[in-house]
């Protein structure tokens, strides 16, 4: 018998290895630390593989929409469907209704078709997951319809339409192919199929953003709802215990935090306590918001309170079983072009470990393209990249791709995808491809429709001043991108 | 070219000049590294770390304020070294746990004279048995100052706890000729306590070192660009005792698994 034995350490290789064995962890390749889904495949990728447990993340709110809070849905929404104990503090949700109607999951598209399981999908939600993925249109084609791609579609980048591309059962014209010389490029997955771990768990499912979770999946979930009302009768009543003065309202978020990471055993800095056998998801909803300055008789919260919030949260999380994602309205910060910004926000995205900025083109200031906004509904900025215990980023795709992230929002499914900028000739083609898709797949015509809605949107699209020095163009392809 | 080759860093290509016997190339050096959001510089500190661990004579405590010390550990062992192994010369202090209590002050202790003591703590323990035996030189190196800033010091304390520090590695009329090396984030002008804390620390260097993402914007296979620049206490440098060699330059670099790759202006490669 051999002496030698692995020494227990609570941030060390043996304790990433009883993490990794958990339901929806899987290790990353890249430096062997545990990971979970963000429930976006495709901000999975962004991130190296999903988000390292122990880890923040910051998301920055859009402005007017919500996509980032749907962001939040999808993140809170895997942890239910992998069975993660939830916790949610927001102070201007109705964060019970906010849990109760977190997104569905989804199964993985059977080889039937398209019709079939569409028949069978709109009885019970539960049973519907397939039905729900053949229906969503996306801008390719080739996922949902089998519709060919063709020259100058706006596409995923090579991997990302690899569900069809995968599928042996597809037809040729459903499978994409590219250039071999672009068949190495790092591929980014908004694939519809769950990705599963090497247990055979499922990490990441895909998500019908239409339907809730079955209220029997979310029995099975602890959750824990924080909000200003409940902090601030902790707070009176920790003040009448000690007669001490009220503390911030955001020295007792943290409280409470860390009181829900100790009692329920998610903290890992004490290797010999009993840990809970699941991963805890910690959703921070609107910090900095000031609708949290609720607490009557604490002082209001100031800038490097907040910071300090953040960092302590950071700090906690890193010790623990645990990964957060803190969704900030940075929007409130900024002025309207912004010329001049608080330095709030910026001191947040430093002390996070990734920070990740969603613009929509609804709500920005910026006017947007046409022939853009036509296709996604805005763009991705990915500011800082977990690089936790690794001396680079942990991202899979490369540093263009990485900076060129659009999303879109499906008619059920949210995906992010690299951006890709339209061909010049891309109205010339419209009319070809249009009609070409329509007698190739006349039992899909929506899916048709979308696959070529680039083309026809941008023929039909008059020209107009979207920017300096383009008022004159009749092209809308030659419109610059002026976002 | 690489880093080491514009701060003058000895290596088995670049033996050291005949007139010296030791590698004195960081001695009172104090290095400012600038960076930003989405080219963080940590790896410039990583580099001093490791070097320093290695040169003889030479005690290095790793202030850990942005991350903490687990990850150092990792990054390290991926680059060839196991930080545990060197206890007697390394330190890691972990004020990423507690940078709560350290920063906020209850009117009875001053946050300065605390994270002061808690930095110089290591050295007072690695203190020499041998009378006879000469002091290490120390080594502090500090990721980051700026986090210090962000969670409760003023501009006043976090100056006057960098120019502390200084004051402690750089003691003149001893032996301890040791250095500094300080992280900042300086990507934010709109951001005025961090841009006025940013110039008087820069004042402080000798060595500015700044991190940046390519002006070109992003490409594939270069990460960033590096501009290494003598601070202002350079003028001041004895050079009798302290000739540094430190060339100004830029470079650019790819920052990998487990290393870093430097690619000259205009070039594909070294």
């Amino acid at each position: 018998m051999s002496s030698f034995r692995r020494t227990a350490h609570p941030h060390g290789r043996a304790s990433s290895g009883k993490t990794a064995q958990l339901p929806g962890v899987r290790v990353s390749a890249h430096n062997g630390r545990p990971l979970v889904s963000t429930g976006t495949p495709a901000l999975d990728d962004v991130f190296g593989g999903g988000v390292p447990v122990g880890g923040l993340l910051l998301l920055k709110d859009d402005r007017l929409t919500g996509y980032a809070t749907l962001l939040l849905r999808l993140f809170l929404s895997q942890g239910a469907h992998s069975r993660h104990a939830l916790s949610l503090a927001s102070p201007e949700l109705d964060a019970k209704a906010f849990i109760a109607a977190l997104p569905l999951a989804v199964a993985a598209p059977s080889s039937t078709s398209a019709s079939d399981s569409s028949s069978s999908s709109s009885s019970s939600s539960s049973s519907s997951s397939s039905s729900n993925v053949e229906l969503v249109p996306t801008p390719s084609g080739g996922l949902l319809s089998g519709s060919s791609r063709t020259l100058g579609t706006l596409r995923p980048r090579s991997g990302l339409a690899a569900t069809s591309a995968a599928d042996p059962a597809a037809s040729p014209q459903d499978r994409m192919s590219i250039a071999w010389r672009y068949q190495s490029q790092p591929r980014a997955v908004t694939t519809a199929a769950p990705v599963t771990s090497a247990s055979g768990e499922v990490y990441s499912n895909t998500f019908d953003i239409t339907k809730t979770i079955a209220p029997e999946t979310l029995v099975q979930v602890p959750v824990a709802i924080l909000d200003p009302a409940s902090l601030a009768a902790a707070a009176a009543a920790a003040a009448a215990a000690s007669g001490v003065s009220t503390r911030g309202v955001y020295s007792e978020l943290l409280s409470s935090i860390r009181s829900q990471i100790v009692e329920a055993g998610f903290d890992s800095s004490n290797g010999d306590s009993e840990q809970a056998a699941t991963i805890l998801r910690i959703a921070v909803h609107s910090l900095a918001s000031p609708l949290w300055d609720a607490i009557p008789g604490a002082p209001p919260p100031t800038i490097k309170d907040m910071c300090l919030f953040l960092h302590s949260l950071k700090a906690l999380v890193h010790s623990s079983r645990a990964v957060c994602v803190v969704t900030v309205p940075a929007h409130l910060y900024d002025d309207c072009y912004k010329l001049h910004s608080s330095p709030l926000v910026r001191r947040l995205e430093h002390i996070a470990d990734a920070a990740i900025e969603i613009e929509s083109f609804a709500g920005s200031h910026r006017p947007a393209n046409a022939l853009y906004t036509s296709e996604y509904h805005g763009l991705v900025y990915p500011h800082k990249v977990f690089s936790l215990y690794s001396l680079n980023d942990t991202s899979r795709l490369s540093h263009i791709d990485l900076h060129s992230l659009a999303f879109k929002v499906h008619r059920k499914r949210f995906t992010i995808e690299p951006f890709n900028l339209p061909p010049e000739d891309a109205s010339s083609d419209a009319s070809i491809d249009a009609s070409a898709a329509a007698g190739a797949q006349p039992s899909a015509p929506a899916a048709a429709a979308s696959g070529s809605k680039i083309r026809r949107q941008s023929a039909s699209i008059p020209a107009r001043a979207s920017g300096p020095g383009c008022a004159g163009s009749n092209s809308p392809a030659a419109i610059p991108l002026d976002f | 070219m690489s880093l080491e080759t514009l701060l003058n860093w000895p290596a088995p290509d670049r033996p050291l000049p005949p007139h010296r016997a030791v590698d004195d190339s960081s001695v009172r050096g104090v290095f400012v590294v600038t960076d930003t959001l989405e080219r963080s510089g940590s790896f410039v500190l990583h580099k001093l770390v490791g070097r320093h661990v290695r040169l003889p004579g030479w005690a290095v405590a790793l202030v850990c304020v942005a991350q903490q010390p687990e990850h150092y550990v990792a990054v390290h062992k991926k680059l060839g070294m196991h930080l545990s192994l060197h206890k007697q010369t390394f330190a890691s202090v972990d004020l990423f746990s507690r940078l709560g209590q350290l920063v906020q002050s209850d009117g009875a202790t001053d946050p300065v004279q605390t994270l002061f003591s808690e930095i110089t703590a290591p050295f007072a323990a690695a203190a020499p048995q041998d009378a006879a035996e000469p002091p290490r030189k120390p080594c502090i190196v500090i990721d980051d100052v700026s986090m210090l800033l962000f969670v409760g010091l003023s501009v006043s304390q976090t100056v006057l706890l960098v120019t502390a520090l200084r004051s402690f590695v750089i003691a003149l009329g001893t032996q301890r000729d040791g250095c500094l090396a300080v992280l900042v984030h300086d990507d934010c002008p709109a951001d005025e306590e961090q841009a006025s804390a940013n110039a008087w620390i820069q004042q402080l260097a000798t060595v500015l070192l700044h991190v940046r993402p390519l002006d070109s914007g992003f490409t594939e296979g270069v990460h960033g660009q590096l501009a290494v620049a003598l601070g202002p206490q350079a003028l001041w440098a004895d050079s009798a005792r302290h000739d540094a060699g430190i060339v100004p330059g830029e470079l650019l670099f790819r920052v990998n698994d487990a290393s870093v790759d430097w690619v000259a202006r205009g070039r594909s490669g070294l």
